[in-house]
């Protein structure tokens, strides 16, 4: 009777567990290291004798690494964490008044787009690029061919 | 690069957006998991960041630089999570659809998977679980201590809570994640 009013000191919000005699919150502040000396010599005595405080107490310890281990808490951070900040800051700033200069260079990157546009309605516009590229692939081959060849025949003219 | 606070303030008297950019830049990452691993989802989680850093750059103007903005952004998330919520709570029905097109109704019937999915769960799903399960006040509480390794004193100061009410809240929530994770059959004890 007297183990169990000294284990339940804290019983204002009191933690049940299945022996009855000791307060869970105890248990807890003992795994924490929270806890007042003189309640720590009582909660190991009974631990001595607790079968169910002791498994209990194995229970709560894997509960607190499970808690403490960071790789638990790991979070993907989405693109739109970093996409938002210039919305918010609008928001609260007002939109960003640009500089002559930013205007101007923005001026003419729309113009550039604009004068390329007609390449999107252009019959196998989509292929320029890699027939620029084989071509160049190709150029450089006929070149290479003709400058061995030409040192070739200077090798032999010698 | 991370900023001090100190040079965040600097900045920010020098050009306002760039101050709040950094701003931004070192907390976001902060604020977005205590956010995350509260409301359980992206999309929450999204929209209590937003709101967060909205009343973060309203008032910075008239913060004090002799504080450390951490704290101030600590409470401000904690009150926007707990408010976030509570808000969500009072308009969601079992009426309502998930992204997949199901009832809410039909996925809380349904257990045929329950089995299944049990044994497939990582620890890490689980406490996720456990912790999403743990009424509001009891589940920031248990983030501030374990999530953010805060002492009792600065989680009652955040939370505007005597210390008291923070260990009884993260007792009763530890006590329910155990039993929750003892549940989920996540240890062989």
């Amino acid at each position: 009777m007297k183990e169990k009013s000294i284990l339940n000191l804290n019983s204002e919000n009191n933690i049940s567990i299945k022996c009855g005699k000791m307060d869970g919150a105890l248990l807890q502040d003992y795994l924490e290291g929270t806890i007042d000396p003189v309640e720590k010599l009582f909660v190991e005595a009974h631990l001595n004798t607790c079968k169910d405080c002791r498994r209990e107490l194995s229970e709560l310890k894997l509960m607190f690494w499970e808690l403490g281990n960071k790789s638990n808490y790991r979070v993907e951070y989405p693109q739109e964490l970093d996409e938002m900040a210039g919305t918010l800051i609008d928001r609260v700033l007002g939109k960003e008044e640009k500089s002559t200069a930013r205007k101007l260079v923005d001026l003419q990157v729309g113009n550039l787009k604009g004068s390329t546009r007609f390449l999107d309605y252009l019959p196998g516009a989509r292929k320029t690029p890699e027939v620029i590229k084989k071509a160049s692939r190709s150029l450089a081959k006929g070149v290479g061919k003709g400058v061995k060849k030409g040192v070739e025949r200077m090798l032999t003219a010698r | 690069m991370e900023v001090s606070d100190l040079s965040i303030f600097r900045e920010y008297e020098k050009n306002n957006r760039r101050g709040l950019e950094l701003v931004y830049e070192r907390y976001k990452k902060y604020v977005y998991s205590i956010a995350y691993h509260y409301s359980g989802n992206r999309e929450d989680a999204l929209d209590i960041t937003q709101e967060v850093f909205m009343s973060v750059f309203k008032a910075f103007g008239s913060f004090k630089e002799q504080y450390s903005i951490l704290p101030w952004i600590k409470k401000i998330t904690v009150n926007k999570c707990l408010n976030f919520l509570r808000s969500r709570k009072e308009s969601i029905s079992l009426n309502e659809t998930t992204e997949g097109g199901d009832e809410l109704q039909n996925i809380i019937s349904s257990n045929e998977d329950t089995e299944a999915s049990i044994f497939c769960k990582d620890t890490k799903k689980a406490l996720e679980e456990a912790i999403s399960k743990l009424p509001d006040k009891q589940r920031i509480a248990v983030l501030l201590r374990h999530m953010k390794q805060m002492k009792y004193e600065e989680i009652a100061g955040t939370m505007k809570v005597p210390p008291g009410t923070v260990k009884t809240l993260i007792h009763n929530g530890r006590a329910a994640i155990k039993d929750n994770l003892m549940k989920q059959g996540i240890w062989e004890v």
